[in-house]
């Protein structure tokens, strides 16, 4: 089915490509191979779950442009896990025809976007589904269908996007860890209030006034985190991910104050089920700020501080676990030739619902391989509670990446 | 005829008073003239666009390359802005700088996450910051505006390096607390403000960086520009060389193409 809308896709852009029948003015072939290992210390909760997972991962890139005003990225992503079978998995993260003039600029294909200020979440980044079993800490996403148009200005920039398609999250199997248990029911995945051809829209507003940063957006479509649809199937328990129809606003400001970045998200969300299973409205919110002492650490290191607070007004009831939670982050850059970089936070739960510690290191090892090594604690869940699934499965994964 | 005369004698008197200015010219003030002249001399240069290599060279003479594009904006009342491009090292490729300087205040400055396609905007006080881990920081790569600093003129002295030239020797002070320096001592050349070195001094006052530019080539028979550019830390004993293989003026870049949408298509 969803090659199906690559193939249309494809038949759509392809006038444009002839139109533009020229050889293009640049090209680039690029490609990376990542090697991973995934280490959870502690033994697994659940039936079927192994240690740990050690996989392989393929992403080339190709890019094409032309001078008239145009260009053409691919970039599709492969890999191969040694245990869990979800997370072996091909996604087109990038197949995506733009073209652009002094002060617009328009898109079609799967493409990438990424809207947000903050650190610790990005409430506001909703075009694009996460890849949830691809990266635990939610920065990398699924490949979006969409069509899009960018307006730039005077007064900011506006651009206004269809998505015809919807991303399910995807979500590890039997063997994976980080998972609910029974992990989540394969093919009954809900979407209530239209199938996933059902189109979304979205519309969003930024600008820079003097040290400002602001944006304002709107999107009607699909919430991108499943709430769970709980059945006993021949006696069998059953969690079957379901997707709501939502409304919401939102919007970002961030001011820039000498080293000190301020920085807020915000959002109101109409439709989406909250953890009791009832549809309503709700606000959240993080603001926070960066810190950044300048060469202090060796001769160039720079050392910033991250203070972010995370709020949802369903409290108790929301559906993301970071609903009262503040994070504390370190953040070292050490601004040498291997570009060392190393991230060390923690999330506390304010209602007592534990804590999460992070670490996130990475190194260029020469110049074409890069070392990188990323972690998870998970403590103190209160029984029943998101954290609380995890208590078994802190994490730490080892990579290497090479360049071509 | 009397009040011819008397015309030709406060001429006169006018030219002495005149001259006499000229010769109380404080060094602050000769040295701020020095500067507005320099800076005219690349007025008018509309656009440029440039390929540069630069080498880190650490105390034990290790080496790593950095490759990257610098795209340059003037502005007719403001700073100019700017976009660089890194190429290499692979895993930055596609990472891109954009900044506006501006006169007074603060400069605007984002930073392009090709991994993430997120734009990101960065404190203007990461200036004294190292520029990718390199012996330059951000401001000595950043337009040099005569706003951003005061002056004074020292001497005048045989160029170094180039005895033949004349250099005037003039000192330098950033107005901005956030600079990572107290002054920048520099060799310039009177006859064409080349400048052909140029010494920082940290927040202590004490001598951090020397910086020498050679390679100079004239563009469009006015503007020059300096092809090799070699910054050594004193402390660190660590050596950058830039060398601008290429630089092309005027090729018509217009303010479009310089904001954050540009930022995410630069290659």
């Amino acid at each position: 089915m969803y090659l199906s809308v690559l193939s249309f896709l494809l038949a759509f852009i392809t006038p444009f490509l002839s139109y533009a029948n020229l050889e293009p003015s640049f090209t680039e072939y690029k490609a990376e191979i990542a090697i991973e290992a995934w280490i959870f210390p502690e033994s697994p909760l659940y039936k079927g779950q192994e240690h740990n997972n050690y996989s392989i991962a393929f992403e080339p890139e190709i890019y094409f442009e032309w001078a008239e005003g145009s260009n053409l990225v691919f970039r599709p992503f492969m890999r191969l896990d040694s245990e869990d079978s979800n997370r072996s998995h091909i996604d087109i993260r990038e197949g995506i025809y733009s073209w652009y003039g002094e002060d617009w600029e328009s898109s079609i294909g799967i493409g990438q976007v990424f809207w947000g200020v903050t650190e610790s979440k990005n409430l506001v980044d909703i075009i694009n589904q996460f890849d949830a079993v691809d990266d635990p800490f939610f920065k990398t996403k699924l490949g979006q269908p969409l069509m899009n148009l960018t307006l730039i200005r005077d007064s900011g920039y506006y651009e206004f996007f269809i998505l015809p398609y919807f991303r399910e999250r995807t979500s590890p199997g039997k063997k994976g860890r980080l998972r609910l248990d029974p992990e989540f029911s394969k093919n009954t995945t809900k979407f209530e209030g239209g199938s996933k051809w059902t189109p979304e829209l979205a519309l969003r507003w930024s600008n820079s006034i003097g040290s400002y940063d602001l944006s304002a957006h709107s999107f009607f479509g699909y919430a991108r985190a499943p709430s769970i649809d709980i059945k006993l199937v021949e006696g069998k328990l059953k969690y079957e991910p379901n997707y709501q129809r939502i409304r919401q606003i939102g919007g970002t400001v961030q001011k820039a104050v000498g080293p000190t970045l301020y920085k807020m998200e915000w959002l109101a969300k109409d439709g989406q089920k909250d953890a009791n299973f009832r549809r309503g409205g709700y606000f959240a919110s993080v603001i926070g700020f960066e810190h950044t002492l300048y060469k202090t650490i060796g001769d160039n290191g720079d050392l910033g501080f991250l203070l972010e607070y995370n709020f949802d007004s369903r409290r108790s009831r929301a559906s993301d676990s970071m609903q009262d939670d503040v994070f504390i982050a370190a953040r070292l850059s050490l601004n040498d030739s291997e570009d060392t970089q190393m991230l060390l936070g923690s999330i506390v739960d304010l209602d007592g619902d534990g804590q999460i510690y992070q670490v996130d290191f990475g190194r260029r090892i020469n110049d074409s391989l890069t070392f990188g090594m990323q972690g998870a604690i998970y403590q103190n869940g209160r029984p029943g509670s998101n954290l609380y699934i995890l208590r078994q499965d802190s994490w730490l994964e080892i990579n290497f990446k090479q360049y071509f | 005829m009397k009040i011819f005369m008397k015309f030709i004698v406060s001429i006169m008197l006018l030219s002495i008073w005149n001259i006499s200015l000229a010769v109380a010219e404080t060094p602050e003030e000769k040295g701020l003239r020095l500067a507005i002249e320099g800076d005219l001399t690349g007025q008018g240069f509309k656009d440029t666009l440039s390929q540069s290599k630069m080498t880190l060279r650490n105390a034990q003479g290790e080496e790593s390359i950095r490759t990257f594009s610098n795209k340059a904006l003037e502005m007719e009342n403001d700073g100019d802005k700017s976009i660089f491009i890194f190429h290499h090292p692979k895993d930055v490729a596609g990472t891109a700088i954009l900044t506006f300087t501006h006169k007074s205040g603060p400069d605007d400055q984002w930073l392009y996450l090709p991994a993430l396609k997120r734009v990101k905007r960065i404190s203007s006080d990461n200036k004294s910051g190292a520029f990718v881990g390199s012996e330059f920081a951000y401001e000595d790569l950043s337009s040099q505006e005569i706003e951003k600093y005061t002056y004074k003129w020292i001497e005048d002295v045989p160029c170094p390096g180039d005895e033949q030239e004349m250099c005037y020797v003039s000192e330098s002070y950033p107005v901005d607390k956030s600079s990572g320096y107290t002054k920048r001592v520099s060799w310039v050349d009177i006859s064409e403000h080349r400048a052909r070195k140029i010494n920082y001094y940290d927040r202590k006052d004490k001598l951090l960086k020397t910086l020498v530019l050679s390679d100079y080539k004239q563009y469009l028979e006015k503007f020059w520009t300096a092809h090799t550019l070699k910054m050594v830390n004193h402390n660190t004993k660590k050596e950058t060389d830039i060398s601008i293989s290429e630089t092309v003026y005027q090729t018509g870049l217009k303010d479009s193409d310089f904001n954050r949408q540009t930022l995410k298509r630069a290659r």
